[in-house]
């Protein structure tokens, strides 16, 4: 099965594919700016796991319409609209997997909801002690060449694995942003203060970090969270799940390692 | 050890090499002589005693002390970051990036350290030297490479609508672009106007990214290795231009024959 729909959220259309038809449902949410269209090699395979793979479009991005109050600077508001997505489509057990903002804010939802959801799989999210982006107005007039900027950044943001092909794919794919909606999501980020609250997450968490990008300094987030498990990829950057052409694989093991893995106390502390 | 690949990563120099013999990126590793005493500064004396060629001798050392405090240096690590022949009065030149590493192999100190090498080979001007896919930052590198940038359609269309200068700066050499129409129409170390911007690294800085597997200056921006002054806006509107000019810088050192 693989249908698309709109759904409306908080007065506005959001955009959500649903891959395969399994008991349980998968939630995959996307990187800063960027839309579902990077599930687009995983889709089918994470189905075949068993799993209904929910993509979604965060408002504003991809299909999906902006949100009332235009771009969104609030890590909390797309944990909030990915739960009402939840609500609307998911059958089953609920997991969850995000990349950058995306594990961010299935970090978010973690720290909130834990007790509904069966296990999540957050990537290249490491979460800082003190929150402090300034928020400066997206102008046009200050910010020239743009789609070089994404493309030649995107670039430098992928794995020395990574054949030369796939990299160009990624990048070229990244510049069909909203530059706005990107920067919205970088000042999002930045404001985003979960540190504190990392020990309230007591669902199993898998904390995936690339090895050519983040590393080892992603570890600390691991660390916090209750009985979360941590891994450094080698050879990958910023985006496992479009790097890793055996991605569906690595995530089954991933949650292999979840089920054998000691279960933290619920509730948190 | 160096971050160089296979490419500029060329044999240890030898105890006493010739200065003839000597190329950028060259890796030098030795031992040193234990601190005299805790906390006592090493890589002065060590760099002393290891130079990277025959009668070389010490005309400045750049040193940063205490970057990993409390350790104990065992091995020299050098690599040599410019190759200047001699002129006139028959002395050459000589750049390392020197680090002083512990048994961990992490840097204790490090520094960048000129060396003057008397009645090294007289060449007549720096243009026909040789080895200048390397020599960043001097007006013969740049004239190399605007030559190469001259047939570059891509480079054209990046800077068709600009009309500034461009300066690239490697350690105290500095060059600059002078750029019309899609056209690069002057290569002088000064231009009337002076850079719109310019984009500065140091030496190991531009060896790393012209030796590295591939154009990563994006991250080495990111990680401060180079950094751009001047006008901000002109950078960003042209930084495609920016990006070809180093591929073409790094296609030459690919391109330059090993034995010049």
């Amino acid at each position: 099965m693989h249908n698309a729909d709109y759904l409306e959220i908080d007065g506005r259309l959001g955009y959500v594919e649903v891959v395969g038809d399994g008991d349980d449902t998968l939630l995959c949410i996307h990187t800063a700016g960027q839309s579902g269209v990077q599930y687009r090699n995983n889709a089918k395979g994470l189905a075949a796991l068993g799993f209904r793979v929910v993509v979604v479009d965060l408002p504003g991005h991809g299909r999906s319409e902006p949100a009332v109050d235009g771009p969104i600077t609030s890590i909390p508001y797309y944990a909030d609209w990915c739960m009402k997505v939840l609500d609307q489509v998911a059958t089953g057990r609920r997991y969850l997997l995000g990349c950058s903002i995306g594990g961010r804010i299935v970090l978010e939802m973690a720290s909130r909801f834990s007790d509904s959801l069966e296990a999540v799989v957050a990537m290249e999210c490491p979460v800082a002690p003190t929150a402090a982006r300034t928020w400066r107005k997206p102008e046009d007039s200050s910010t020239p060449s743009v789609r070089d900027q994404t493309y030649y950044s995107n670039l430098s943001l992928i794995g020395s694995d990574v054949p030369a092909e796939t990299a160009e794919m990624i990048a070229t794919m990244h510049c069909r942003e909203d530059w706005h909606v990107t920067r919205s999501d970088l000042v999002a980020w930045g404001r985003h203060d979960l540190w504190s609250r990392l020990p309230d997450i007591s669902c199993p968490t898998y904390v995936i970090s690339g090895g050519d990008s983040f590393g080892e300094n992603l570890r600390p987030t691991a660390e916090r969270i209750p009985g979360a498990l941590f891994q450094s990829v080698k050879g990958i950057a910023h985006y496992p799940n479009q790097e890793m052409p055996d991605f569906a694989d690595a995530f089954k093991g991933w949650l292999e390692e979840l089920r054998q893995a000691p279960v933290p106390a619920r509730g948190g502390n | 050890m160096s971050a160089l690949d296979e490419r500029a990563a060329t044999p240890a120099v030898p105890e006493v090499a010739d200065f003839d013999g000597l190329r950028v990126g060259m890796v030098s590793d030795t031992g040193v002589a234990p601190a005299p005493a805790a906390g006592a500064p090493q890589l002065p004396a060590a760099v002393i005693q290891a130079p990277p060629v025959r009668d070389a001798q010490v005309t400045g050392i750049d040193w940063k002390v205490g970057v990993r405090s409390g350790s104990v240096g065992v091995r020299l690590e050098g690599i040599v970051t410019r190759w200047k022949p001699a002129r006139r009065r028959g002395r050459g030149r000589v750049h390392q990036d020197v680090r002083l590493v512990d048994a961990d192999g992490q840097v204790v100190e490090r520094a960048h350290v000129t060396w003057d090498v008397p009645a090294a080979s007289d060449v007549q001007d720096d243009e026909s030297a040789p080895r200048v896919a390397w020599d960043v930052g001097t007006v013969a590198w740049g004239k190399h490479l605007a030559a190469g940038l001259a047939a570059d359609e891509d480079f054209a269309s990046a800077v068709e609508t600009f009309d500034g200068s461009v300066g690239i700066r490697s350690g105290d050499e500095q060059v600059e672009f002078r750029i019309y129409r899609g056209s690069v129409i002057e290569v002088a170390r000064k231009t009337p106007e002076g850079p719109t911007f310019t984009v500065t690294g140091s030496e190991r800085a531009w060896l790393d990214l012209l030796a590295a597997g591939k154009n990563d200056l994006v991250a080495r921006l990111g990680r401060n290795e180079f950094r751009s002054t001047g006008n901000n806006y002109q950078y960003l509107r042209i930084f495609r231009a920016i990006m070809l000019m180093v591929d073409a810088a790094r296609l030459a050192v690919v391109e330059e024959k090993p034995s010049a």
